[in-house]
């Protein structure tokens, strides 16, 4: 599906590392009056929200996004808040209550506020600037599927060590949802991975997605110090990391690379 | 067959030339039997036979298993100016200045922070191209004045043994002297020092940074010949984050850096022992790890850059060809994108 480039909010700065002027200067000011507005899109899928997981379960999907969007479990797709309220926001997703009723776009922005699910309106904002440009993202520690029939119980990958799935979703689900209340609880200012991401790929496959090009990390207080990075590199095993921040709707992304300047002739 | 060392050797897949007299050879690595500690090759695993170092030199090289190395070439001014730079290598140059100096006995003055060093007209031209000083312009018919920094100063003295360098008093200063003198004008000075001879020793030009907001930039040849590729930091542990407390600092000095072109690059000096340094031969102790900070932009992630990534021993390809395309920019990449996929490691050398 083509995630078109939307013009609005947290639009990232085109700073280049060579010559080229700042051309930042286009913020996109809107005068009274003339906001453009998104039509709801014709073939709309539906998802149930489920209270327990903090995650929707999808029940109709059109369109091509659920090859890139939502994990996996027992043959039907879950997605996060964040996958939510941007299908939400572009018109593309129905969310639906226990009583099969719509809710609101206002609500869902209020379940951000809340948290719930592990989610913050900065790692929301993050994700919907990367997804806009078409990157593949996902929570780090989940895993993209979980095959019904498998044998081998499956690993939930998390920083609280490996965790020994029963052969049942809904078993893995709960775990995941137990790893995002451990992160709703910790620390606001904590510096962890929330995000891998993957390119842009039409074919890709959530069976077999390769590795993330690189884990995000996203900060809200000061920036990491050495040692940080470094722990924090530890723990993502050779996966490259990039840092972000957001601040007035606009996300910075930076990396710190170990280098090794070579020896001149 | 490249045999680099025992039980570690390399085949050679594929050959491109890219710009820039850059050569990218595609090999395949089988390593039996041997394995780092993490299971990837170390930089130091790797070295090319005999024979093949008359022809490259290695430019790049990565490390771990899906670690991205993005390589930016040199950006040499005009036409010429890297043949110019192969033909005379700053080493080179460093040695003739080296060996001038020793021959004239020279002495640098020391005055306040700086160090004021006369010079015959050879010298002058090799402080000029090795950019050691800054020349004073002066009536002076017989000699030229240079000034130097105290690291450019210490570093001939302590590092190169090629000048002394006198008191007020006209007494030639101790190393020791010399280092407690400098340390009292600029308590940061051994690890600004450290950060500079480290730079300095791979033959990188070096000078101050101060108009970039930063310590140092650090170029790969001569200013003229070459812009440079780093504005340089210097940290040392404990205090590192008082220069870059919060992001804004970061966005400030990379923008600083990003209008000039340069990457900024940390130093972290980390220091083995606490004790205040009574002595240069504590320097030894200290290590010096490198960090580049770059902005990275999404919406560009792959334009104007080389992206050089290593797999793991996938699977065997052969090629008995050269191709003699000259491959650049996206094109480069796409190639790279599909071999990628298929095996091999990625290296860059250099034609010398």
């Amino acid at each position: 599906m083509e995630i078109e480039e939307w013009a609005a909010s947290s639009g990232g700065s085109s700073d280049s590392e060579v010559t080229a002027p700042d051309s930042d200067s286009e913020e996109n000011c809107y005068a009274y009056g003339d906001l453009p507005k998104l039509q709801f899109r014709k073939d709309t899928s539906k998802a149930c929200w489920k209270e327990e997981l903090g995650m929707a379960e999808i029940v109709s999907n059109k369109g091509r996004m659920w090859t890139t969007t939502g994990i996996a479990r027992g043959g039907k797709i879950y997605i996060f808040l964040e996958d939510i309220l941007f299908l939400a926001e572009i018109g593309a997703l129905h969310l639906l209550d226990d009583e099969d009723k719509c809710i609101p776009l206002e609500d869902i922005y209020k379940k951000v506020a809340e948290g719930v699910g592990g989610s913050s309106w900065e790692s929301f904002e993050v994700y919907r600037h990367l997804k806009s440009l078409g990157y593949i993202i996902k929570r780090h520690g989940v895993c993209w599927s979980v095959k019904r029939d498998k044998r081998v119980p499956a690993f939930v990958e998390g920083e609280s060590g490996s965790q020994r799935i029963i052969n049942n979703g809904n078993a893995d689900l709960s775990s995941i949802t137990a790893t995002t209340e451990l992160f709703s609880a910790m620390q606001i200012t904590e510096l962890r991975p929330v995000f891998d991401v993957y390119p842009p790929n039409s074919k890709f496959r959530k069976s077999n997605p390769g590795n993330p090009i690189f884990v995000l990390c996203i900060s809200t207080g000061s920036p990491p110090t050495k040692k940080q990075v470094e722990d924090l590199e530890g723990k993502c095993d050779g996966v490259s990391l990039k840092f972000c921040y957001v601040e007035h709707g606009r996300v910075s992304f930076f990396s710190f690379n170990q280098i090794e300047l070579p020896v001149l002739p | 067959v490249l045999i680099t060392q025992p039980n570690l050797f390399f085949i050679l897949i594929d050959c491109f030339y890219l710009s820039n007299h850059r050569v990218l050879l595609i090999l395949n690595n089988f390593h039996l039997h041997h394995r780092s500690k993490t299971g990837t090759i170390s930089e130091s695993d790797f070295y090319l036979p005999r024979f093949l170092h008359t022809i490259f030199v290695p430019i790049s090289s990565s490390i771990s298993a899906y670690r991205r190395q993005v390589l930016m070439g040199p950006r040499w001014k005009g036409k010429g100016s890297e043949a110019k730079a192969l033909a005379v290598p700053i080493s080179r140059s460093i040695l003739d200045l080296q060996a001038s100096l020793i021959e004239s006995n020279s002495h640098g003055m020391l005055s306040g922070c700086s160090v004021v060093l006369a010079s015959n007209a050879e010298q002058t031209d090799l402080l000029n191209q090795t950019c050691f000083g800054r020349p004073i312009i002066t009536v002076d018919k017989d000699k030229q004045w240079f000034q130097l920094t105290f690291e450019e100063a210490f570093y001939l003295c302590f590092s190169l043994r090629c000048i002394n360098i006198v008191g007020g008093d006209n007494s030639v200063k101790t190393k020791d002297q010399l280092w407690e003198y400098m340390i009292s004008k600029k308590p940061s000075f051994p690890t600004f020092f450290k950060a500079y001879s480290h730079l300095r020793i791979k033959n990188w030009v070096v000078r101050s940074g101060c108009q970039y907001g930063v310590d140092f930039v650090a170029y790969c040849h001569h200013p003229s010949l070459v812009h440079s590729e780093y504005g340089v930091m210097v940290f040392s542990e404990g205090n590192g984050n008082d220069r870059l407390r919060v992001w804004s600092d970061f966005q400030c000095t990379l923008r600083l850096c990003g209008s000039v072109a340069k990457t900024l690059l940390i130093l972290h000096v980390n220091k083995t022992c606490e004790n205040a340094i009574a002595s240069p031969s504590y320097l030894d102790g200290y290590s010096v790890e490198e960090r580049t900070i770059t902005r990275w932009n999404p919406e560009r992630c792959r334009e104007d850059q080389v992206i050089v990534e290593t797999r793991n021993n996938v699977s065997r390809q052969k090629s008995d060809s050269i191709s003699s395309e000259v491959l650049t920019g996206t094109k480069m990449e796409r190639e790279m994108e599909r071999i990628g996929n298929e095996s091999g490691q990625f290296w860059i050398f250099s034609l010398l």
